[in-house]
């Protein structure tokens, strides 16, 4: 069974250069909005299925990539004109019909590495170069004079009925809800069936459409002339839907409508190779989302799936060896994440790991007080609201923080980790070692017996406010898991969120504990 | 390591061995010589199996040529020989390749447009077409780093087909053979059928290597002593019995032309001296085989080097020129020239019923009734 290795890209929409690696079986494409996932599975479509091969060329003008057009408008000439090049290396078996795909002619890797792929090019075609010189020279894309071209890695041109990974896009953000469902019932047909069991189909209806005409015996217009049916206004793909249990998929809603959909794509024997979903989180609720998570694990091993994804609980449902995080101009996939960690995040249904791929800087705290009172710190200290610098605060809810540094290691994100020492002195001087060692990951904490955990602390610099703050009765003991730290930072300790939350509404600056600071003059820096 | 000859007389069955040698379910690579000889073979496979088996493939020589040696390299070609390489569409063309030397109002001269080996142009036109004559000769003269464009293009081959079977092998001349013997000393399976005698018939190739040293032609003991020599294990048995001709026609062939062709007794046939020529020329049935100009004739005629590969329920073989002391005792075969002796020898093997004979002095006296 063949799938899709490795994908690249030289000048397509808001990709100037990008490769990107596939699993075998599995990928979730994680990054933040615009970062390109959905481009990423349109150039697979551009190549695989020659996308755009009939199209208008006035197209081309999206297609091309911003750079390059403003790199060709700084200074117009022939050799600056914007130009695209995709180009797919695909697995596929060592046999016969398949050396057709096997070979040296690709720009990427090695050029005399020979391997399967498909290459995609749309550039000006120079036979042209001459006549169109002057308006060129002027700013002006030719965008009619450009050749669109499909190349095996063997040199010979690519036709998409030759296509060696039958594949299917199931997009469920399209807005135009007939188009999409259009476009997925003709992919549908022609990628579960044979060319020969299509013509049949086709020529079988195209028959049988005249005789059953016939059968209407219409009266004659005239003595020269009646009508016919024309053969060319009812394509049999045009008029095709899918059915289940009499009623039409597109009658189902959004929601059913995909699930229904990845789970024909899944179930065909003998059927695709490469299945595409786009965000298959929406229109799904709860349930119906955890229904196509757990076709897609039965079905893991049947065909390769590349999603697009901003749901936590697909990523670490469908595990996070499987996500490749797209950002800017790169991608990085976690498939050297521990496995006893990705396990650890599939557990943990309200983990929030995709929002430390997704921001620019991250403080990691233990729990929900350090989630509340830090942005107020923050503001405090710099003047700034987390949000304007790109900061997410997670709170790590009970899972160690060693967990989300580890998946975020290659990412090179600043992380600063907001914890306690536990009246640990080993764990003040593993920090310590930590932070010498590592550049973009720092951990802070308090660092003497007392400042042993956040309420501490804040206590500890706050006493006179909080004292006035918190109230406590006179003679009760407020004691904290059996012992006794006095009756406010008892009594804090015991509601924590509560305080936390009187001390925001109140309105008041408090004094930020020495450690907290130091990660937010550290993050800054 | 398996290399292979089959050397097969006429109406031995040779597509039909080829197409039965081979294990459907591995991946084959069927090349032939010519688009007819391609139709054959697929029509043989759809007899044997119902369809083509999915992992084999059938193509022409310079198609094969064309799309698994060239094409995929061209980066590489281009760059060899020093010219611009932008992926161009590119094809092949039967054109002929200018000539190194021209005559001109019967002076002989050097041809201006002729470019030597050394140059792409040497194999191709201005309008990016391959001349499939030099097409072998690209492949073999083009290196890649230290390794040949010939090794890269047998490693792929070895990585895609289990068993690559060359047809009617006696008909690559020249580069083409060069190449097949220079491929198949890195191919893992290769298997050749033919028929030495049936070498020189078709128009197109019928000088130069294997079969001519210089001037000299290369007799059968000699060729094959060249292919042992290159290890391949020569087959001289397996399609020695012509399942086309009958026992008599076969020994009238071994007897006159000292050719080793016994019969599988199949069909029944006798040679046949007619004595009413006017009869055999007017019957529609009998086809009659001539040396040259058949499509002067009004008569159902056929020429002996385009019948190659042919069957007929009965065929008249005209003699003439050196050819026509066949029927006489004396006759002997080292008189003719190579050429001539396997065209007769074609002509002579056609027929799966009776053949007739009739030789020029005979048919001369009546020939220009049948001018058309």
């Amino acid at each position: 069974m063949g799938c899709v290795k490795k994908l690249y890209i030289d000048g397509f929409k808001r990709f100037n250069h990008f490769e990107i690696e596939f699993n075998e079986r599995l990928s979730i494409l994680v990054g933040e909005n615009e970062a390109g996932k959905s481009t990423i599975l349109e150039a697979i479509m551009v190549v695989l299925n020659q996308q755009y091969w009939n199209a208008d060329k006035s197209v081309l003008q999206d297609l091309f990539n911003l750079e390059n057009i403003k790199c060709f408008q700084d200074s117009p000439c022939i050799a600056n004109l914007p130009r695209i090049i995709i180009e797919l290396d695909l697995e596929l078996d060592n046999i016969p019909q398949f050396i057709d795909f096997y070979g040296p002619c690709h720009v990427n890797g090695s050029s005399t590495d020979e391997k399967y792929g498909i290459k995609f090019e749309c550039k000006f075609d120079e036979d042209f170069s001459e006549e169109l010189a002057d308006s060129i020279n002027d700013g002006k894309i030719p965008f009619e004079y450009y050749l669109l071209t499909w190349q095996t890695y063997a040199n010979l041109p690519y036709k998409v009925a030759k296509r060696p990974i039958k594949n299917l896009f199931i997009d469920t953000s399209e807005t135009s809800k007939s188009s999409a469902f259009n476009y997925f019932n003709r992919a549908l047909f022609s990628n579960l069936y044979n060319n020969a069991t299509k013509l049949k189909a086709k020529h079988t209806f195209r028959e049988k459409l005249n005789t059953s005409f016939e059968a209407v015996e219409l009266p004659d217009i005239d003595t020269r002339r009646r009508f016919g049916i024309d053969n060319k206004k009812v394509v049999l793909e045009s008029v095709l839907s899918v059915y289940e249990d009499s009623i039409p998929l597109e009658n189902k809603g959004s929601g059913m409508e995909s699930l229904i959909k990845t789970q024909i794509a899944l179930e065909r024997e003998e059927g695709l190779d490469t299945i595409l979903i786009e965000e298959p989180e929406n229109h799904l609720c709860f349930t119906n989302l955890k229904q196509m998570l757990k076709q897609i694990i039965d079905h893991e091993n049947d065909a390769q799936i590349i999603l697009t994804t901003h749901s936590n609980m697909i990523a670490s449902r469908l595990n996070l060896g499987n996500v490749i995080w797209i950002a800017e101009d790169h991608c990085l996939s976690l498939k050297s994440v521990d496995p006893q960690t990705a396990a650890f995040f599939e557990k943990a249904d309200d983990n929030e790991f995709l929002q430390l791929l997704l921001s620019k800087k991250v403080i990691l705290v233990e729990g929900a007080t350090e989630y509340l009172l830090l942005p107020k710190f923050y503001e405090q200290k710099t003047g700034r609201t987390i949000e304007n610098d790109g900061i997410s605060i997670i709170s790590c809810n009970g899972i160690s923080y060693k967990r989300y540094l580890e998946i975020a290691e290659e990412t090179c994100k600043k992380i600063a980790v907001i914890t306690d020492n536990d009246h640990e002195q080993n764990k003040i001087d593993e920090a310590s070692s930590f932070n010498l060692q590592s550049e973009k990951q720092h951990v802070f904490m308090g660092t003497t017996m007392d400042d042993w955990t956040w309420e501490a602390c804040v206590y500890n610099c706050n006493k006179e406010k909080l004292d006035a703050m918190v109230q406590v009765q006179d003679g009760a003991q407020y004691l904290f898991h059996g012992k006794d730290y006095g009756q406010v930072l008892g009594k804090m300790l015991a509601n924590k969120v509560d305080t936390a939350y009187k001390m925001i509404i109140s309105g008041e600056d408090f004094n930020i504990p020495e450690y907290v600071e130091d990660a937010i003059e550290w993050l800054n820096e | 390591m398996a290399k292979r000859i089959i050397l097969a007389v006429a109406g031995a069955g040779k597509t039909y061995h080829i197409c039965h040698e081979i294990q459907p379910d591995k991946r084959n690579l069927i090349v032939a010589f010519t688009h007819a000889n391609i139709k054959n073979i697929q029509n043989e496979l759809l007899r044997a199996y119902g369809k083509i088996p999915e992992m084999t493939r059938v193509m022409t020589f310079d198609a094969f040529v064309y799309h698994m040696l060239i094409r995929p390299y061209e980066v590489s070609i281009f760059d060899f020989f020093g010219e611009d390489y932008k992926f161009a569409e590119t094809s092949i063309t039967l054109k002929k390749p200018p000539q190194q030397r021209l005559k001109i109002n019967g002076r002989d001269v050097p041809n201006r447009k002729y470019k030597k080996k050394e140059f792409l142009q040497h194999y191709m036109d201005e309008r990016k077409q391959y001349y499939c004559e030099t097409l072998s000769e690209l492949a073999m003269y083009v290196k890649q780093g230290r390794e040949s464009l010939i090794q890269t293009a047998a490693k792929k081959l070895n990585f895609f087909f289990d068993n690559i079977l060359i047809d009617e092998f006696q008909d690559f001349r020249e580069y083409d053979y060069e190449l097949i013997v220079k491929l198949s000393k890195f191919l893992k399976n290769i298997v050749l059928v033919g028929d030495y005698y049936q070498h020189s018939v078709s128009g197109q190739n019928n000088s130069g290597k294997p079969f001519k040293k210089a001037k000299t032609e290369i007799c059968y003991d000699d060729f094959i002593g060249e292919l042992r020599r290159e290890r391949f294990e020569v087959d001289e048995t397996s399609l020695i019995h012509s399942r086309r001709c009958s026992k008599e026609i076969c020994s009238f062939v071994r007897n006159k032309l000292g050719i080793q062709i016994r019969s599988a007794g199949i069909n029944a046939g006798t040679v046949i001296r007619p004595l009413n020529i006017q009869e055999i020329l007017d019957d529609k049935n009998i086809v009659k085989l001539v040396y040259d100009n058949a499509s002067r004739y009004s008569f159902r005629a056929v020429n002996w080097s385009y019948s190659k590969g042919d069957t007929y329920e009965a065929a008249c073989v005209i003699l003439n020129g050196s050819t026509r002391k066949l029927i006489e005792e004396t006759f002997s075969a080292s008189t003719l020239k190579k050429a001539t002796l396997n065209k007769l020898y074609v002509a002579l093997t056609r027929s799966k019923g009776d053949l007739y004979i009739v030789t020029s002095d005979e048919f001369e006296a009546i020939k220009e009734k049948y001018y058309k």
